[in-house]
């Protein structure tokens, strides 16, 4: 965990322009921090929930025009406290090309029976432990209302079709 | 917190059903068994009293529960319904890799049979968070008015006319608290009311489930998941049942996107409200209805889900539902257009590009209608956002489209009854963003609405109408004095000052605006004199350029808002809203305490026959519970009741 944290850091120092080019917060979070640490980053949450088996989850509303949606979902592990994954609600269709540099991003495709197939952009962060992911969107320049920052191991639970693909790869 | 799912490694079995559920008989709701640490299935036997329900279970399946790694199986049976009123358990066993687990729930069947059907016609009105404070706002705004003579209405402290809320006979209150917060929001708070039930925030007619994790807990609402969001149990709503087992003709009428949580309890079944692309094909093909769709009548905004630009599946929702001979308005002069009993689907506002959002469940823009202050042209006080009709300049009034919907409802051939909602939605919406002008005109359109409604009961040759007035849940207004901010600095937005506090808990930056006197928003200091014990330092918090420049023994020479004095205000009689400006206006003073719900309980008021049902505390389901008596049973003796209690033999409120 410690390396993975200092490689990660390296790669922040990096590649400064990632992260620094996006002005929302959120980015700034690893999925290392316990929820005192997000608070200081992002503020109380709204509500939050107990659901998941070993977990709790976070709900936000930041900036949120309509204040029936969360900006930020956040699953922490009860065990650990750590987080598990963050999901970014944007209320308006956003760009976030900078968060998916060309290289290390790949699409991949859920499909349901008769359903058009749905598009989903990942990046895999480079100890290769974080999936980075732009939901609803094939390539750059489309715009997402929703991108996940989650442990890969924890995909096989929360997107197995995904977690299947990756694991091709 | 919501209570953590059991983590057994033993088999088991349960019942997707609350605790306490209640139905009326021939109420449709699904049984979904969930069993866990398992890999076979075998001996299944579900009875419901004496009747055996095991053939109507599917074949269980392998599904993953609980976002775990342990292996688990489903087995459902859609659409059921009991049909002996009573208390009846719901026996489960089976066995799970040879072991027999059991569960049971007692479900109460309340007696709902043609034999009994009164035929009335029910109109239920929604002030979403219209809480005690939005009607006190409402009241004390537009029947505070002074006439040509400088007489107000309002004099010491009696109105000469009350709202159309407050005329009607009976009132209670109703408790708004969800399954999983006391603090609800309008989908669970909706699911109450339309189906007898409670659930879980943004739950929309359905019970939760153990693959709920892969979405609610997580955020991950999209396309991939949606399976899961649609899966959950379904209870079906009282639209649904009375149009399904008599015939009865439905509607939906709102300010809101008509595919917004209010009006979708009415009509369709997810487990998140923002599933708008379902909520949207379930009012064309609604699942209770055999694929029919839910409404006759369904006015308001949000037109993109029903168009084939913003849906994934590209269908043309309004093209089918003026094939099925729908009629089709956009306007108020197109809804003033339309008489008569055909079917009428009216979108009056909606995005200026629709296109399915990213997600893949919704749509990526859409639209509210504009509130009421907006559509009167009034101008907005200096910390709220200017109007912004855009292309929608012709959008209706609610008195209108609650007026159009009934006349539409009320002519059938046949004569069936009908339900109606009637929504005011930005009540809350403008009350998040502590919006006071925008939330408190709002109300005052809902009540304008009520008295449309009133008036055409009135008129019915028999008492066949009942009338409910209630909100969804309460919000953070409340009631704080009176302001003669004059309008040079009420509408003044170049002048502002920004308050910013440190402290060890976080910063709070805010603005202040020359509208403060008469809106305390939320984090704000109070601004009347007595703020010496409040614990945000009261005036001595606020701006410099807003300080008193003394301490004002007359109100009248005060700009700050004081306990004393009255509201003031002038009537557009062309519009019969007061008008938020003039010489001589003394506003009404409010303040926000936060810019959400609450779970303080909200009004109810109702009239006609069996109005007395909603006399005293309830839960929000029995409001349900309340109307289905109304329709299905001999109220006489109760409605003789609220009349005698209205006979000059008993004092009568002053302005009712």
């Amino acid at each position: 965990m410690a390396v993975s944290r200092f490689l990660f850091g390296v790669w922040l120092i990096a590649t400064p322009r990632l992260f620094s080019a996006d002005p929302d917060k959120t980015w700034a979070l690893t999925l290392d921090e316990n929820p005192v640490q997000v608070a200081k980053l992002l503020g109380s949450p709204a509500q939050t929930g107990e659901g998941a088996p070993g977990h709790f989850s976070w709900y936000l509303q930041i900036d949120n025009e309509d204040n029936h949606d969360y900006s930020h979902v956040l699953l922490f592990r009860q065990s650990d406290r750590k987080l598990v994954s963050l999901t970014r609600n944007y209320h308006e269709p956003t760009l976030v090309d900078a968060l998916f540099p060309a290289s290390g991003t790949k699409t991949y495709y859920w499909q349901n029976g008769t359903q058009p197939r749905w598009p989903v952009r990942v990046h895999l962060l480079k100890d290769g432990e974080r999936a980075l992911i732009a939901m609803g969107v094939e390539k750059a320049g489309q715009k997402t209302d929703q991108v996940l920052l989650i442990r890969r191991s924890a995909l096989v639970s929360y997107l197995p079709w995904l977690a299947e693909q990756l694991a091709d790869r | 917190m919501i209570p953590a799912l059991a983590q057994p490694t033993a088999p088991s079995v349960r019942i997707l059903l609350p605790e306490r559920t209640r139905l009326l008989q021939g109420q449709l709701v699904d049984l979904v068994l969930e069993v866990r640490n398992v890999r076979a299935v075998t001996n299944l036997r579900v009875t419901a009293g004496t009747v055996d329900l095991t053939a109507n279970f599917s074949t269980p399946a392998v599904a993953p529960l609980d976002c775990d790694t342990t292996p688990d199986m489903v087995t459902r049976a859609d659409l059921q319904s009991f049909n002996v009123p009573g208390d009846i358990e719901l026996n489960v066993s089976l066995s799970a890799d040879g072991t027999t687990v059991t569960d049971k729930r007692t479900i109460t069947v309340r007696e709902f049979t043609a034999a009994n059907l009164q035929r009335r016609n029910i109109v239920l009105f929604i002030g979403d968070a219209m809480g005690t404070a939005y009607r006190d706002a409402a009241r004390l705004v537009s029947r505070s008015i002074v006439d040509d003579k400088g007489k107000n209405s309002f004099r010491d402290g009696f109105f000469d006319d009350l709202l159309e809320m407050d005329k009607m006979p009976v009132s209670g209150m109703s408790m708004t608290y969800g399954t999983d917060s006391i603090v609800p929001d309008s989908a669970n708070t909706g699911t109450a009311w339309a189906t007898g039930n409670k659930s879980f925030l943004n739950a929309v007619n359905v019970f939760a489930d153990g693959n709920d994790c892969r979405w609610r807990f997580t955020g991950l609402t999209n396309a991939a998941n949606e399976p899961f969001i649609l899966d959950n149990p379904r209870v079906e709503n009282l639209w649904q049942y009375l149009k399904r087992r008599f015939a009865y003709r439905t509607g939906i009428v709102t300010t809101a996107a008509v595919t917004d949580a209010t009006p979708a309890v009415q009509g369709a079944y997810a487990g998140f409200r923002q599933a708008r692309l379902a909520i949207a094909r379930q009012y064309v093909e609604n699942p209770m209805l055999g694929g029919r769709p839910a409404f006759d009548v369904i006015l308001g905004g949000g037109a993109d889900p029903f168009t084939a630009a913003g849906r994934t599946d590209k269908r043309n929702l309004i093209g089918e539902l003026q094939a099925q001979g729908y009629r089709y308005v956009t306007t108020a002069a197109g809804l003033r257009s339309i008489s008569g009993g055909t079917p009428v689907l009216g979108l009056f506002r909606s995005g200026t590009s629709p296109a399915p959002a990213a997600n893949g469940i919704a749509t990526a823009t859409d639209a509210n209608m504009n509130v009421a202050y907006d559509k009167l042209g009034l101008q907005r006080p200096a910390s709220e956002p200017m109007a912004n009709l855009g292309t929608f300049t012709d959008q209706p009034m609610l008195e209108l489209m609650t007026q159009k919907a009934i006349d539409v409802l009320s002519t059938s051939f046949g004569g069936s009854p009908f339900i109606l909602m009637v929504e005011a939605a930005s009540i809350d919406k403008q009350s998040h963003p502590n919006n006071a002008a925008g939330t408190i005109w709002d109300t005052i359109e809902m009540d304008k609405s009520v008295g449309v409604a009133r008036a055409w009961a009135a008129k019915r040759f028999t008492r066949d109408t009942l009338i409910v007035v209630t909100a969804d849940h309460d919000q953070a207004m409340s009631i704080i004095g009176v302001s003669n901010s004059p309008d040079a600095e009420y509408f003044n937005r170049t002048k502002s000052d920004k308050v910013s506090f440190k402290t060890g808990a976080g910063d709070q930056d805010f603005t202040v605006y020359g509208d403060a006197a008469t809106n305390a928003r939320a984090g704000l200091p109070f601004i009347n004199n007595s703020t010496g014990a409040s614990n945000n330092g009261g005036r001595t918090g606020m701006p410099l350029s807003y300080a008193p420049l003394s301490v004002a023994t007359d109100p009248a020479a005060s700009t700050y808002s004081t306990y004393f004095g009255s509201p003031a205000y002038k009537l557009d009689a062309r519009t019969g809203y007061p008008v938020n400006s003039g010489d001589g206006i003394r506003r009404l003073a409010v303040g926000f305490r936060t810019g959400d719900h609450t779970g303080s309980s909200v009004p109810v008021t109702a009239e006609g026959p069996g109005a007395f049902l909603f006399n005293g505390y309830m839960d929000q389901t029995d409001i349900f519970f309340k109307m289905a008596a109304a329709l299905s049973t001999d109220t006489t003796d109760l409605d003789k009741l609220v009349d005698l209690s209205q006979s000059a033999r008993f004092p009568k409120s002053v302005g009712k």
